[in-house]
């Protein structure tokens, strides 16, 4: 047993090292300008590409070591999955994809993405459910967000002959039609959003905090990625489409987070609503909006964050109470102090309020938004706080309610504090990104 | 030296030195095999390192000429033929050394007791002829080992001799020979009758309207050789062959050779073919409508692949395809599909191999939670099945992007239609082979075969351990060979 154990506990060091040593290289590949050439695979850090990056690396570490404990959860059911080769690999593959500069590879690595986060989706597989919607899952991803990409791509390598990043003069409606679909999904963007919610319950608690806090952002860096580097005109009606699917993302997640008694349910609908508020970003940078890919990338790494540390006490709720029905945990301030408080700190970290750093993003978004249209402005300021007062409501109906549910098992440090810190970079991302950003010659 | 001389020995001896083997049995048999492969291997090794270091880019020798029939007899070495010579040679020598543990009598769904030398005797007339056919430089030299090929096919596939092995085995041949004989005699016959000469490098000397003729005639052979539409059902009753049997002429031989020849010829021919265009393009959306509505109904293992390689050969042929459309990339594209294909098509079949050795059976319905048994064969069935469908990181994606770059217009819709019946068929066949790969490794619901999985042999073990390795990697390792080759059309002589 103890054998067992210190091989864990090796794993977990060997891959937070190697996340590690990947997130400082990428910030000193970022801060001396080093492009690295590795027999033809050009890997380089620019300021769009950084935030991901940095998003990636610290959730991944924070994953990692919140699986630690985490994994206890499965330690009777005999799985034979290698849990920590597959994070490794995933968290990898997640980080070099904002490196690259060309769409071969760039597909290369999206598909082991995809790979990796399908086999940790179904770790759990001795449950047929789990299954089912992993199976559900992988085939979305692949008929519509590889194949589009595919079509993509050799669209591109057609009109420019090479498949390497370079600036595109003629587009045409089929491409951005297509890079909407295939990044679209992965990002969650109506009408493929639906597989947030089923999937993100079922994952084990670390990899949802991935799957929202990183993979999901990855969609926007594509679509970011391909927007900048097109220099012809983009058509009226893409920026028309944009808003409209962010809208309806922000209106369904309103609608829908009432009626959620599972936790992860609920905030997997909180990554729907936010990436509606990354998608409006979005579609301010197809206007040429100055500085809307650096409000992108400080809005990516401040929700990715807060979002990874919900999903990480989520895990920890999981863990202390063996459910993910918020009903039967009414009143947990009275049982578990820590994780409650933690929770609610995570979940006003989530909903911008001030301090913390996504409160700086929202209301960039919001201020932008004016420039482009007031009443869209107003309707987003105005959700913004509806929604904080759902939240708020439903700290106070089930958090800080009567009743003290039974404790099955302690809360774990690792989980408690990979979440606090997650809360405290959340609260200093901003300042510091911006510092990073605006520091470079 | 030259290094002819190797490429010669190396098919020679194969097709000679084979005959023996159909006399010995047992273990001697196994022996005899073993001193057959490594002869090959190292025959055809040192002829490929001559090669290289000849710097040639293409070497001919005429070793036999006359008047009326021109050259008769020659010998072609280039990127183009040794890419897949190595590709049959390491794929051969995996599947026959897998084959030694697979032929014995605790097989528990074709125990074998005797015979075992004839099965390596007719596989290395299988491999030598096939090797042969990849060097040949003229129509009928082609022609020769075509038929050659044929023929040791039918004797692998009746090898097990039951009545319906025979009629299978019967069917391969007549439909492959019927190609051979309404393609390749009369392609043979209409090069002698126009330039006297059937010489590969004399084929840019034809007339325009005779090189499209040729090149439809050879079409046949082409499409009968790799079960293409109308040809494809020889295919699905060859599924009675020994398991290793399939693996090859899945993988490496026998269909792969139809995607070959009509490349070949691509190379040489030296003009653009809307007709054939057409022709190609009608074909290949047909075998893929009929692939796509056949994959959900197969529960046997086998069978299941032989659709799988239907289609992914008519993958292949868009590649020979953009080529004749004059893409300079496209044959490249095939050669990497091809060599990815291989070694994953069969690293499927020497999984269902073990599987008809352990469990008895290759009814995927009666086979689950695999992952509790073996994780060698859980992670083998998972890495051909996902690679199958072209998921990174197995080699067969890169073949799929180099097939995409190579799409010569995207203005006209008819180079448009295979890209997207290519993207249309690997999505099915992904959500089919994901929902099998699910139910059979993960889920425990499968109707629970009796067998506690016996262990699997040492040589079965390592060989399958061997193509996993070569299925993530195949790319890389042929990745230069691969980016020599070229079209020649009627630059050289």
């Amino acid at each position: 047993m103890s054998g067992m154990v210190n091989s864990r506990i090796l794993k977990v060091a060997f891959s937070s090292l190697t996340v590690v040593v990947l997130t400082l290289v990428s910030l000193i590949m970022y801060v001396n300008n080093i492009e690295l050439d590795i027999h033809g695979i050009v890997l380089s850090v620019d300021s769009i590409s950084l935030p991901f990056i940095l998003n990636i690396g610290i959730v991944g570490i924070a994953a990692i070591i919140s699986s630690y404990e985490y994994l206890r959860l499965y330690d009777g059911k005999n799985i034979k999955l290698p849990y920590y080769f597959f994070l490794l690999l995933f968290v990898t593959s997640m980080m070099i994809i904002p490196m690259l500069r060309n769409w071969l590879v760039f597909i290369f690595f999206w598909e082991v993405m995809t790979l990796m986060s399908y086999l940790l989706v179904i770790y759990d597989y001795k449950d047929a459910k789990i299954l089912s919607i992993g199976r559900n899952y992988f085939i979305l991803m692949h008929v519509f967000s590889t194949s589009c990409l595919l079509l993509l791509f050799m669209m591109v390598n057609y009109f420019s002959g090479t498949y390497d990043f370079t600036y595109y003069n003629e587009f045409s409606t089929v491409l951005l039609c297509l890079g909407l679909i295939g990044f679209g999904i992965k990002a969650g963007l109506f009408p493929l959003h639906f597989w947030l919610p089923q999937v993100h319950p079922v994952a084990p608690s670390p990899i949802s905090a991935l799957l929202s806090g990183s993979m999901v952002k990855l969609g926007i860096y594509g679509l970011a990625r391909l927007l900048v580097l097109l220099k012809a005109e983009i058509p009226s009606w893409f920026f028309y489409a944009l808003t409209l699917t962010a809208l309806i993302n922000v209106i369904m997640a309103f609608i829908m987070y009432p009626l959620q008694k599972d936790i992860k349910r609920l905030f997997a609908w909180s990554t729907i609503d936010n990436i509606g508020w990354i998608m409006l970003l979005v579609a301010i940078l197809t206007l040429r909006i100055e500085h809307a890919e650096t409000i992108i990338g400080l809005y990516v790494l401040s929700h990715g964050l807060a979002k990874a540390s919900v999903f990480i006490l989520s895990g920890g709720m999981i863990y202390v109470y063996g459910t993910r029905n918020l009903n039967k945990v009414k009143g947990m301030v009275h049982s578990c102090k820590s994780l409650a408080l933690l929770l609610v700190a995570a979940i006003l970290a989530l909903e911008g309020v001030p301090p913390f750093s996504l409160f700086l993003c929202k209301h960039d978004v919001v201020l932008n938004l004016l420039h482009v249209n007031m009443l869209l402005a107003v309707f987003m300021l105005v959700n913004w706080v509806l929604v904080f007062i759902i939240f708020l409501a439903i700290i106070h109906e089930y958090l800080f309610a009567e009743g003290k549910p039974e404790i099955l098992r302690p809360l774990p440090r690792t989980i408690s504090y990979t979440a606090l810190a997650l809360i405290i970079a959340s609260t200093l991302a901003y300042p510091l990104l911006l510092m990073l950003i605006g520091a470079k010659p | 030296m030259d290094c002819t001389v190797f490429f010669m020995a190396s098919f020679l001896a194969p097709i000679t030195l084979g005959l023996p083997a159909f006399i010995v049995d047992g273990r001697k048999a196994d022996i005899y095999l073993v001193f057959n492969l490594s002869l090959i291997t190292i025959i055809y090794l040192l002829g490929t390192i001559l090669y290289f270091e000849s710097k040639e880019k293409i070497v001919h020798v005429i070793l036999v000429k006359n008047s009326i029939l021109g050259e008769f007899y020659g010998l072609i070495v280039d990127p183009y033929s040794i890419t897949v010579g190595l590709v049959v040679l390491s794929c051969g020598i995996l599947f026959l050394v897998y084959s030694i543990d697979y032929l014995s009598k605790d097989n528990r769904l074709h125990p074998v007791r005797r015979g075992k030398g004839r099965f390596y005797g007719w596989m290395l007339l299988f491999m030598g002829s096939t090797l042969a056919f990849l060097h040949a430089s003229t129509l009928i030299e082609a022609l020769i080992f075509f038929e050659l090929m044929s023929l040791s096919c039918w004797g692998v596939i009746s090898y097990y001799g039951s009545a319906k092995d025979i009629v299978s085995a019967n069917k391969a041949l007549l439909y492959t020979h019927v190609g051979a004989v309404l393609g390749l005699y009369l392609a043979s016959f209409l090069s002698l009758y126009y330039i006297g000469d059937t010489s590969l490098f004399s084929l840019s000397n034809l007339p325009a309207y005779a090189k499209t003729e040729l090149l439809l005639l050879v079409m046949v052979a082409s499409l009968a050789k790799s079960a293409q539409f109308p040809f494809y059902s020889w295919l699905l009753d060859a599924m009675v062959a020994p398991t290793p049997a399939s693996a090859f002429l899945h993988g490496a031989a026998m269909i792969e050779m139809g995607v070959y020849l009509l490349g070949r010829i691509a190379q040489f021919i030296n003009a653009t073919f809307p007709i054939v265009l057409y022709v190609l393009v009608l074909l290949m959306v047909i075998t893929c409508v009929i692939c796509m509505l056949m994959y959900p109904l197969q529960v046997n293992a086998k069978r299941f692949l032989a659709y799988s390689t239907i289609g992914e050969t008519m993958i292949m042929y868009i590649g020979v395809v953009y080529a004749l459309a004059g893409s300079s990339i496209g044959l490249k594209a095939t050669i990497a599909y091809l060599v990815s294909h291989a070694f994953i098509k069969g690293l499927g079949f020497l999984i269902v191999g073990v599987f008809e050795y352990t469990y008895g059976t290759h009814d995927m319905r009666q086979i689950s939670n695999l992952i509790l048994k073996s994780k060698l064969l859980s992670m083998g069935w998972f890495t051909s099945i996902i690679g199958l469908s072209g998921a990174p990181p197995f080699s067969l994606f890169f073949g799929k992007m180099l097939i995409l770059a190579s799409v010569t217009s995207v203005e006209t819709l008819l180079y448009l239609i295979p890209v997207f019946a290519m993207i249309v068929y690997s999505c099915v066949f992904f959500i089919v082979g994901i929902s099998w790969v699910n139910r059979m490794i993960f889920s425990e619901c499968g109707e629970e075969n009796l067998a506690v999985v016996t262990k699997i042999p040492t040589l079965m073990k390592y060989s399958i351990i061997s193509l996993i390795v070569f299925s993530l990697t195949s790319h890389f390792l042929f990745y230069n060979m691969i980016s020599q080759i070229t079209i020649y059309g009627g630059l050289i002589s």
